[in-house]
């Protein structure tokens, strides 16, 4: 193939195009899985319908991975300016523990202070999401060969421009990778939105464990997994911009 | 003017560079030389703030550096770091005009002199503007370092090992493009080496370094007759008679070559030269084909039979050669005399190897003396 990129684009389209397709014919659906799960009368979650489950579940996803990046970029770049080098042990073990925490965990200690809904759900998610973003920027700054910066320098940037110019361009392969993990997983944890009402495809999956529905569960796993696979071409196809060897 | 005054640099309590002064004059090429370790990195990044000195100050046309902002101050300098250090996500158009865009020059500017110090080291700027540095090899990626750092039109030029990663062959014709620059550009350079050859080719004066000192800071000639002490003595090297040789442009010697034309004959031979036994010949436009000797002219009835042709490459040097070059073809093609032409093959003279005894006995130095 001459153009690999314009391929990956045009894969990525067409995934798209047949998402779109799936989830907005609840027909097709509803036929799928009565083929699939005969036993089962009810194969479709009655109390919200998909499209509105998969909105709820790309607001939660959107907003706290919004969060993560607009935070952990910035912090990953900010510990590794050569003035805050003693901060970087420390960021990288409290990322480290904010990974630790399960999610859950975080629910249950923030919906006393914050009641149910979207805030506590996208704490959760925020923090969870927080460590591969801030160690692959820490990775990607410190990816790039000291010559290059000193270059840099001799020819006269400043910090700043040595940063902007340089630094995230180099690194922003191993960033967008750190994000693409991130989201990837804030994709399948915000199914926990469910449990304190902040809904996602989560309702459909917990709809199905507690009335033993397989279909229900369906409902909710599907979406959710061709949703990571669609993110996960996207940020590829994104990385691939920024390798600059080949 | 670059000056250096009592300049140390500490690093955990060791003085890798120590008290260490020098003065460059403007057009003039220093070249820094010493072992690896001596501190000659050091001594470079100094004078663009890339290192801060522990004591010592340094001007800059009588300016003292510490009082410039070290951005401004740098882009007013070209600096070639010692592995190159291109920016692998930027073309080798855009690596050249960092500088330039740091300065706000034109679009329309920037472009045009790109093209231009393509040229001036050698690469096609159709060819080489929208490459990437992987694309290159190591001698088109030191030769983009040295246009990066030429970009600006800069006065000064600090190099660090700027021939560095390169065969000997290219490195030499890198050395030969970089004078050629000098000639036309006449920067203030202070270029880092490891090869003596080097240093000797291109310095105007060498600075020795070792240990952080600076041993000897002279010419080449100087410091290849008169090495200041046993280092300088044992770091120039057995060869250092040969080395010398390599500084010396024959122009001064050549001598008036008795020649011929083709269509020579006896008489004619006489006249060129009654006492010679050989005499150059030259085709109808005074290039040199061959020569003749008299000793078998006297022996043959055909004239023709007694030119000996040549190869110019075998025998000949040209104008711009040092004495090495007369003598290693000398040795090589058991010649004592051989003639000078031009680059087109024009005889202009001829030199003889009495020069080269003469000159080596000369240099009999003055450590080796005393
Ligand atoms: N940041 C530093 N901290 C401590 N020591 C250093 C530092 N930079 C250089 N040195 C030491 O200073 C000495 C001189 O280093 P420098 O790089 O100037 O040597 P050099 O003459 O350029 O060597 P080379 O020819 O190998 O490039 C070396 O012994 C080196 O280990
Ligand atoms: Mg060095």
């Amino acid at each position: 193939m001459k153009n690999p990129k314009l391929k990956n684009w045009l894969i990525l389209i067409i995934l798209f195009a047949f998402f779109i397709v799936i989830i907005s014919n609840i027909d097709w659906w509803q036929r799928a899985l009565h083929f699939l799960f005969r036993d089962i009368e009810n194969v479709i979650y009655p109390r919200v319908p998909l499209i509105a489950m998969l909105g709820e579940h790309l607001k939660l996803v959107i907003i706290s991975s919004g969060l993560t990046i607009i935070t952990g970029v910035p912090l990953g770049i900010w510990v590794t300016r050569s003035s805050m080098r003693d901060f970087l042990d420390i960021i990288n073990n409290l990322v480290s523990i904010g990974q630790t925490i399960p999610p859950v965990a975080v629910l249950a200690l923030a919906v006393p202070v914050f009641g149910f809904g979207l805030i506590p759900v996208v704490l959760a998610l925020f923090l969870y999401g927080l460590l591969p973003v801030v160690r692959n920027t820490i990775a990607g700054i410190q990816s790039i060969p000291e010559f290059v910066l000193d270059s840099a320098y001799g020819l006269g940037m400043s910090k700043m421009q040595a940063l902007f110019k340089i630094e995230i361009p180099l690194s922003a392969r191993l960033i967008m990778t750190g994000i693409r993990i991130s989201v990837i997983i804030n994709i399948g944890t915000a199914m926990i939105g469910a449990i304190i009402g902040a809904g996602g495809l989560g309702s459909a999956v917990i709809a199905g464990l507690v009335q033993d529905n397989v279909a229900y569960i369906m409902e909710g796993v599907v979406p959710a997994a061709f949703l990571a696979i669609l993110t996960d071409r996207f940020f590829s196809n994104i990385e691939s911009i920024f390798v600059y060897n080949q | 003017m670059i000056s250096l005054n009592k300049i140390t640099k500490v690093y955990n309590d060791k003085a890798v560079v120590n008290n260490f002064s020098l003065e460059v004059d403007r057009g003039e090429m220093c070249v820094l030389i010493g072992p690896s370790g001596c501190g000659k990195t050091t001594t470079l990044r100094m004078i663009n703030r890339m290192i801060e000195p522990t004591s010592g100050e340094i001007f800059i046309d009588s300016r003292d550096v510490k009082k410039i902002k070290p951005d401004l101050l740098r882009r007013s300098i070209g600096y070639a770091i010692q592995m190159v250090g291109l920016f692998p996500h930027m073309t080798v158009a855009a690596n050249i005009a960092v500088v330039p865009q740091l300065l706000r020059w034109e679009k329309k500017k920037i472009k045009n002199r790109i093209d231009e110090l393509l040229i001036l080291v050698g690469l096609s700027p159709a060819e080489y503007s929208s490459k990437y540095p992987y694309q290159l090899s190591g001698g088109e990626a030191q030769r983009i370092g040295v246009a990066r750092a030429l970009a600006a039109n800069p006065p000064i030029l600090l190099m660090d090992e700027p021939f560095g990663a390169v065969d000997p062959l290219t490195r030499t014709k890198l050395q030969t493009q970089f004078l050629n620059i000098q000639k036309e550009l006449h920067k203030t350079i202070i270029l880092i080496t490891h090869d003596l050859d080097e240093a000797i080719r291109m310095a105007d004066r060498i600075a020795i370094m070792k240990d952080g000192e600076l041993v000897q800071y002279d010419t080449p000639e100087n410091i290849l007759s008169r090495p200041y002490n046993q280092f300088v003595y044992k770091f120039v090297g057995t060869d250092r008679a040969l080395k010398r040789l390599s500084r010396i442009n024959i122009s001064k010697f050549i001598k008036s070559a008795p020649s011929v034309d083709e269509d020579f004959s006896m008489d004619k031979v006489n006249q060129a030269c009654e006492k010679c036994r050989w005499v150059w010949v030259t085709d109808s436009k005074h290039r040199l084909i061959g020569w003749i000797d008299r000793k078998i002219l006297s022996q043959t009835t055909s004239i023709k039979e007694a030119l000996v042709p040549v190869s110019l490459d075998e025998i000949a040097v040209t104008e711009g050669a040092s004495l090495k070059e007369v003598l290693s073809i000398m040795l090589s093609s058991g010649l004592r005399t051989i003639p000078v032409t031009d680059k087109k093959g024009f005889l202009i003279g001829e030199i003889d190897m009495s020069i080269i005894e003469r000159i080596s006995a000369e240099s009999i130095n003055h450590y080796e003396k005393s």
